[in-house]
């Protein structure tokens, strides 16, 4: 019992183990840099690759030796061939609050109904350098506040924490970025319990991509030091009209113990919790989103904007024959929002069966400003022999840094197309020894079939062929009568009265034609002789006693005993006294009257089996 | 007029005096046009001549087979798997059929939604596959006769004759090997016989169930788009690509409604598939 317990649990644990790599997707975890200081900050990125279309967020373990902030997060996404590829990275700024060598544990993920598990990742943590208070990384050590700033977000004289929105613009074209910071201030005279909890805006009417963050700050409000902390979105507008960027939310947890009496202490205390919560929150910001200009739009513009557009088109065969795919890889580099970007037209393909087999986007993110890389793939089927050059593919963008409707444009392809003979599919190479390669050439299908085996009409199936249900029933038919002969046969084998009374009848008329012989030769006496014991013989069979001693009136008797018709009774005593009279009176024995008297025997039998049977 | 420019002036010429002997050609010679014409590159023509023989109402893996390929030589890979899983349903022992499906299938863009090849199922099942519904059917009658036989035997066990019968057909029974009784033996041959007739009445009865009810169907156009529901404005929810097959369920004025593996499911216009 406890062998196949535990057999179960294993089973259990090799269907809901946690895989640090299926075979569809794989999770990857790295920090950067290794080593940090105390204070200091580095980069946790979370990258997950693989087939999938949805994963929730990753579910990382306790980080208690650390302030924790969201960094962002990139995806990208492509359908090549019908099979998504995804790849998302995520990124947490970690900044250690004490030395020591951390190792974090295994990040799991949920997609669809499984489970996978990220590489541990180890960080060191050394002592900060003795009198830096300046920040890591390569921010200066003091900036003033941006200039942007809404002045509803300005501290007031007495503030330790408080945070700020700002854009670095306030009126853009259609899907042109804008950059949107929140700045976390905190002058140090406030200890946190808890690591920040930030809550991003609202984004309707926007399509949004998470930044990497800046390093930290320190700038001087209100003669005051403060170390500022930033996050940064880039937001595109879909569509002209007025949007507002909505309030972002930081819940903190203060301590305020010293404003505390001793009482309260143990009160909250007891209720698990110490320090005060607070929740502060930016100002919505407005921003003005302008139509494309009319003037100046190119034939063929489909709405994007972007900038330095950048197109290449690449097939990956020069030489083909007919019916055989070429890959045409359409590339468009530049910045904005690059996954907005539709897939540009082929032209002059006519010779060409086309589809579009795919496209996927690769996303960078320098300087806060979103560029990317964009992919469109085509599969061409020459239909024709010949020569072709494939035209440049055009794409018709707007400029939103100079304001301007621009056209990037490919080179042009071109591809040599031989015809798809006979030939070419039996170019089949087989090694002739010495170790040479097998080598298919190309492949076609096998050539059709010339001589059918037979055109007529269909016959109707076999199951609904009138002989079909004949071929069902027969077999049962023969079974149960197979059956009624053997039980027939066991019983004459084992009741020795049935067997007699099955045969009597047959031994009965056996006899009579041996009577009706002997009165044909003349031999009267013989023939009554034979006719006696065939009449007797049956009744004795038929009661299964023994011949001898039955009398007539015995015979009477039973068969009065069988509800005989009694003319038939007095039919069998005149055959009886008959014979009896020919056997000891010869001289009576007449051959012609025995004849007579036999065929009656005969008759009066056959209807007496008929009646007792 | 170089070489190849003759060849198509005579295959023209082939196919419109096949064209205009059509309606009264017998489908032997239909189908001897038909492939000529193919042999000829004039596949278009090719397929009009073995309709014409379809339309006769005649029903043969060759000429499916045939009608596949000349789909597919005017890159109709939708039309194409369709005639080759015809010639298959005719014929399941065609194995040009079969080869030329399988490279069909690497052509078609919802690499996905092509039936897995190979598997332990696909194995276990590979005799069911390789029969037609006629065949499973006989076979089953057969052993049906088979089990009939060993029960009379049964029955008539005691009898000289079967004693005697058993005597020498005992040689050769494997139940020999395990000194089972002649009743043993016998009952042991009417079980194993009962379930082939039942195992091999299941498959017939599945490819009856399965060709009367037409419930597979091919994708013939380039990109049909799954709807929520059986009307345009319903939520396109997926497409689907020519020669994608996909079971067909209940349809509904034009519309029909499709299975796909993976638990996807949807209604597509009924013109854009084809019962196999």
């Amino acid at each position: 019992m406890k062998r196949w317990f535990a057999l179960m649990i294993l089973a259990l644990g090799a269907v809901t183990g946690i895989p640090a790599r299926a075979d569809d997707v794989s999770v990857r975890a790295s920090i950067n840099p290794a080593t940090v200081e105390v204070g200091g900050q580095a980069m946790l990125t979370i990258e997950v690759e693989g087939k999938f279309r949805n994963s929730a967020s990753p579910i990382l373990p306790p980080l208690d030796d650390f302030d924790k902030y969201e960094a962002g997060t990139s995806q990208n996404f492509s359908f090549v061939n019908g099979q998504v590829h995804s790849s998302i990275t995520y990124s947490y700024i970690l900044s250690p609050r004490s030395e020591g060598t951390f190792k974090i544990e295994p990040i799991r993920f949920q997609i669809g109904d499984k489970q996978y598990t990220a590489n541990p990742v180890e960080v060191t943590v050394v002592a900060a350098a003795p009198g830096v208070t300046a920040p890591q990384g390569n921010a200066p050590p003091s900036q003033s506040v941006p200039s942007s700033r809404r002045s509803g977000d300005m501290p007031a004289a007495d503030e330790s924490i408080f945070v700020g929105a700002t854009t670095d613009r306030d009126t853009v074209y259609v899907n042109q970025q804008i950059t949107w910071t929140l700045a976390y201030y905190t002058d140090g005279r406030v200890e946190l319990l808890r690591s920040p909890n930030y809550s991003p805006p609202s984004s309707e009417g926007f399509w949004v991509e998470d930044l990497p963050p800046q390093n930290k700050y320190y700038t001087t409000l209100h003669n005051r030091q403060y170390l500022v902390s930033e996050i940064k979105r880039a937001y595109f507008p879909a569509a002209p009209g007025t949007y507002t960027i909505g309030e972002a939310r930081v819940d903190i947890v203060v301590d305020d113990f010293g404003r505390r009496d001793i009482n309260d202490f143990l009160m909250r205390g007891m209720r698990g919790g110490f320090g005060q919560s607070r929740t502060l929150t930016t100002k919505k910001i407005t921003v003005v989103v302008k139509p494309l200009p009319e003037k100046g739009k190119p034939a063929g513009f489909n709405g994007a904007v972007a900038g330095n557009l950048a197109v290449s088109m690449t097939a990956d065969k020069q030489n083909a024959h007919v019916g055989e795919p070429i890959n045409i890889t359409v590339e468009i580099n530049g910045t904005g929002n690059m996954r907005t970007l539709s897939a540009p037209k082929l032209t002059g393909i006519e010779k060409f069966k086309s589809y579009e087999s795919g496209n996927s986007t690769d996303s960078f993110k320098q300087d806060y400003i979103v560029s990317g890389k964009r992919k469109f793939q085509y599969v061409l089927v020459p239909q024709v022999e010949g020569d072709f050059t494939i035209p440049p593919v055009e794409v018709a963008y707007f400029d939103p840094g100079k304001r301007s409707y621009r056209v990037a444009q490919s080179a042009p392809a071109a591809v040599h197309v031989e015809p798809g003979t006979k030939e070419d599919g039996r170019k089949v190479v087989y090694a002739g020894g010495g170790g040479d390669d097998f080598e298919v050439l190309n492949r076609d299908i096998r050539f059709i079939h010339t001589a059918p085996a037979s055109l007529s009409m269909p016959a109707p199936p076999v199951y609904r062929r009138s002989w079909f249900m004949a071929a069902q029933a027969a077999p049962l038919l023969l079974l149960a009568g197979a059956l009624v002969i053997e039980r027939r046969r066991r019983r004459l084998q084992e009741d020795v009265g049935f067997a007699r009374a099955s045969r009597a009848l047959r031994d009965a008329d056996r006899r009579l034609a041996g009577a009706d012989a002997a009165f044909r030769a003349g031999r009267a006496e013989e023939g009554f002789a034979a006719m006696h014991a065939a009449v007797v013989g049956y009744f004795a069979d038929r009661a299964n006693v023994p011949p001898a001693g039955l009398s007539s009136e015995t015979i009477a008797a039973w068969l009065e005993a069988q509800r005989v018709d009694s003319s038939r009774i007095d039919a069998v005593r005149r055959v009886i006294a008959a014979c009896d009279l020919a056997r000891y009176a010869a001289a009576a024995a007449r051959a012609d009257e025995g004849r007579e008297l036999a065929k009656t025997a005969r008759e009066t039998l056959s209807a007496i089996e008929r009646g007792i049977a | 007029m170089n070489r190849r420019a003759c060849a198509l002036v005579f295959a023209v010429a082939l196919c419109a005096g096949a064209r205009a002997a059509a309606a009264t050609d017998s489908p032997e010679s239909l189908f001897v046009a038909g492939n000529s014409a193919y042999e000829a590159g004039a596949y278009a023509d090719a397929i009009d001549r073995y309709q014409d023989v379809v339309s006769a109402g005649v029903v043969n893996a060759d000429l499916y087979y045939n009608l596949g390929n000349a789909y597919f030589k005017t890159g109709d890979l939708g039309r194409s798997v369709l005639w080759y899983e015809r010639a298959l349903r005719v014929n399941p022992r065609s194995d040009d059929a079969r080869a030329n499906l399988a490279m069909v299938r690497s052509l078609l863009r919802d690499q996905q939604l092509v039936p897995a090849q190979g598997g332990i199922r696909n194995a276990v099942l590979a005799w069911h596959h390789r029969l037609t519904a006629d065949e499973s059917t006989l076979v089953a009658l057969g052993l049906y006769a088979l089990f009939t036989i060993a029960a009379l035997l049964l029955i008539f066990r005691r009898t000289r004759p079967v004693r005697a019968l058993y005597r020498v057909a005992s040689w050769v029974s494997p139940a020999r090997l395990f000194g089972l009784t002649m009743t043993q033996d016998l009952v042991l041959g009417m079980v194993i016989m009962a379930a082939l007739a039942g195992v091999f009445a299941g498959s017939a009865y599945a490819k009856v169930h399965e060709s009367e009810d037409s419930r597979r169907g091919v994708v013939v156009t380039e990109e049909v788009a799954v709807y929520s529901g059986p009307s345009e404005d319903s939520t396109i929810q997926f497409k689907i690509h020519e020669g994608t097959v996909v079971a067909m369920r209940d349809g509904r004025s034009g519309w029909v409604r499709v299975d796909l593996p993976g638990d996807l499911s949807g209604w597509v216009e009924a013109r854009t598939m084809e019962r196999i």
